[in-house]
């Protein structure tokens, strides 16, 4: 098998809260491998977000990795120093965040935003970028473009603002696109419009992509492989067809079992959801125990092992250990 | 028949930007009945937020009513709208703009409470925390520590604390699992039996829409192309652009493989307003008469479209 584009290694977060500090991700691995689209899911606030933050190295001040390696191009990035971060980010690694507007500057408008960015990863002069960067914006589907291009932030609409800042990430060429639920707030058709451009972006420049999104939908239509994530930690992760014929972990099954289909009215009520239950990060054992409903006695005690399906299907299950199909 | 609780007429909402003017909004109407889930849909840009934004006058009209119980928003002074913001709330897209930075969870949730003197002990912000399942531990964060999906949830308790009349919800739950969409889903139908809340709740999810709403409202460019009660208009779309949008929902099963109503090029601009049909650059159905003004037809039931297609529909001759 190729080596991995990003290798993420025994990955711990801590984030200090009210003079108490806690792992908010513990022990992650995975790979993302050259030219695939690898998919990140999981719970609100299962740490999708803090996990890119920190490939890219933004954390916010509370927040330290406490261990563990992220290796990319042959360099550990968490022991990178800030002036070698900035060379990575925006040219290597360039991430679409979770709140479009926030990430937008507001006072520069949308236009000038993505023709910098062409400037500056691109090396292109002004006038080819300002030509460039309304060709991008049509291509992310801004109709009008060359007007909307002199708008400023506040005068688009959600998606659009999301949309400018997809083109901005696309004007970067990197090596790795991470994007935390790029295409939320966007509706379907243009969904299904940003998509094939990435994709056709990934097959020009052989980028590869983490996506991170609760979509599973477009999980299932986009991604070549997932990493599931609950409370900090990864669960299982497979190749997307096994991830959803054979899901295995008791949290991946009842994500999976918790999916509304457009094509199927049901009548609704919590018994489709996961149980809600606070989670315990000082747990010695599985941050899941007490929500599972097939929970061991050693789940409360020990952290389960790996254990491998199949060549690229992991879980972390004490229900998988022993033995149990 | 019971008086609707919201009536939106004619509305439109246009905005000057530089020389030329983008219609954002253009003649919709609709009235939401007490206790009712309305939905809007559509295309990202088509005017979604901006009719959220009229009728809870955070936005001047460019023109028409909004009544509220029978009063027109439109004409109160902002200081008698300030008054009647505990009977209508909003919880906007962008959870930013409906937390303040500077305030922790705690005072975000007691503020609409004090405003309106219904505040009485602490005790109501556990309580409102643990609905929409976050833990009182939260109450002491700001903003920038919570997750997406804890800010939007949040802004979900937030906008329901002082028990109003209508609640819009601009995409609530895009940041949230599955699993919790289903919980806010369930809470919000609870609310609506209890109180007899009504909602317009926008959203590009349309399996969240399916499941929460009695009514949906499909939007093209500034206008309500087809509405109706919500399985009639999703088992039987009828406008083109409802048939795409709904062929384009990625199902969850990669062994699926599906065929795709797809539209031709890209939306049109909101700068110019455009006669007839505004699919009909895009649409593969078209003929001469899309390109003059077209009429609303009723396929019964409430449901109504706006395109000639809805002539070859079975309801429209019995509705005729
Ligand atoms: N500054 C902070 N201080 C304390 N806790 C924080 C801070 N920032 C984030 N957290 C916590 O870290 C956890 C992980 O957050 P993260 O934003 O990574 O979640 P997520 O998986 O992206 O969720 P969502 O899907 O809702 O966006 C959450 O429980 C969140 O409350
Ligand atoms: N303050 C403003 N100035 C100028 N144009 C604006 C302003 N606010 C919105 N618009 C424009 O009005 C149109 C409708 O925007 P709106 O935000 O209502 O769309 P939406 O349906 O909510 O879209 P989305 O699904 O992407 O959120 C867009 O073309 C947008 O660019
Ligand atoms: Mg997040
Ligand atoms: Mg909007």
């Amino acid at each position: 098998m190729a080596e991995p584009l990003l290798r993420i290694r025994s990955l711990r977060l801590d984030i200090e809260d009210h003079d108490r500090s806690r792992a908010v991700l513990l022990d992650v691995n995975f790979d993302v491998m050259p030219n695939e689209v690898m998919g990140l899911v999981g719970e609100s606030g299962s740490g999708k977000t803090m996990t890119a933050l920190t490939v890219m190295r933004l954390l916010p001040p509370a927040a330290r990795a406490s261990a563990g390696q992220i290796d990319f191009g042959g360099q550990n990035l968490l022991s990178l120093p800030e002036s070698g971060m900035r060379q990575v980010r925006g040219s290597k690694i360039a991430m679409i965040f979770q709140n479009p507007r926030a990430a937008l500057n507001p006072l520069m408008r949308a236009g000038d935003q993505v023709a910098r960015a062409l400037m500056l990863h691109q090396g292109l002069t002004r006038p080819e970028a300002r030509r460039a960067s309304i060709d991008l914006l049509r291509h992310v589907g801004i109709s009008d473009a060359e007007a909307r291009a002199r708008a400023y932030p506040h005068q688009l609409s959600g998606g659009m603002a999301q949309r400018v800042l997809i083109a901005i990430m696309l004007a970067c060429r990197p090596a790795l696109l991470i994007a935390d639920e790029p295409t939320t707030g966007l509706d379907v058709t243009i969904q299904a419009q940003i998509f094939e451009l990435i994709k056709k972006v990934q097959a020009e420049t052989g980028a590869s992509l983490l996506l991170i999104t609760h979509d599973l939908g477009v999980v299932s239509e986009v991604c070549q492989r997932v990493a599931v994530m609950y409370a900090g930690q990864i669960m299982e992760q497979a190749g997307v067809r096994d991830l959803f014929q054979r899901p295995s972990h008791p949290y991946t099954e009842r994500l999976l079992g918790s999916i509304l289909r457009v094509d199927q009215a049901a009548e609704l009520d919590t018994t489709r959801a996961i149980a809600f239950a606070s989670i315990d990060y000082d747990s010695a054992g599985c941050r899941f125990a007490n929500r599972c409903p097939d929970v061991l006695d050693v789940c409360w005690a020990e952290r389960p092992a790996a254990c491998w399906l199949g060549d690229d299907h992991v879980v972390f299950c004490h229900l998988r250990s022993e033995g149990q199909p | 028949m019971t008086e609707p609780l919201l009536q939106v007429q004619d509305l439109h909402k246009h905005y000057r930007e530089g020389r030329t003017t983008i219609h954002a909004v253009n003649g919709v109407s609709f009235d939401v009945y007490p206790g009712e889930a309305v939905g809007l849909v559509g295309e990202s840009g088509c005017g979604k937020t901006t009719t959220a934004r009229c009728i809870l006058r955070l936005e001047e009209v460019t023109r028409g009513r909004i009544l509220f119980q029978g009063t027109d928003l439109t004409a109160l002074p902002r200081s008698r709208i300030r008054a009647r913001r505990k009977d209508f709330q909003m919880v906007f897209q962008d959870p930013n703009e409906s937390l303040n930075p500077r305030f922790s969870v705690r005072r975000t949730l007691r503020e609409p409470l004090q405003l309106h003197g219904l505040y009485s002990s602490d005790a109501q912000l556990d309580e409102a925390i643990l609905r929409v399942n976050l833990e009182p531990e939260h109450l002491g964060r700001l903003p920038h520590q919570l997750s997406g999906g804890q800010k939007q949830r949040v802004g979900v308790a937030r906008a329901i604390m002082t028990t109003p009349r209508l609640v819009i919800l601009d995409e609530p739950t895009s940041s949230l699992d599955m699993s919790l969409r289903i919980h806010v889903i369930v809470l919000l139908k609870r609310l609506q039996r209890e109180f007899n809340l009504s909602y317009i709740y926008i959203s590009h999810d349309l399996s969240t829409i399916r499941h929460l709403c009695d009514r949906v409202m499909v939007m093209y460019l500034g206008r309500i192309v087809e509405e109706g009660r919500t399985a009639a208009v999703f088992d039987d779309p009828t406008h083109v652009y409802t048939k795409a949008l709904l062929s384009a929902i990625p199902i969850p099963d990669p062994t699926l493989k599906r065929s795709r109503i797809l539209l031709k090029g890209e939306t049109p601009t909101a700068r110019v307003l455009m006669a007839g049909c505004s699919l009909q650059d895009r649409c593969g159905f078209v003929l001469d008469e899309c390109r003059q003004p077209v009429p609303e037809y009723d396929l019964g039931d409430g449901h109504r479209v706006a395109c000639r297609l809805a002539r070859e529909h079975p309801g429209f001759q019995t509705a005729a």
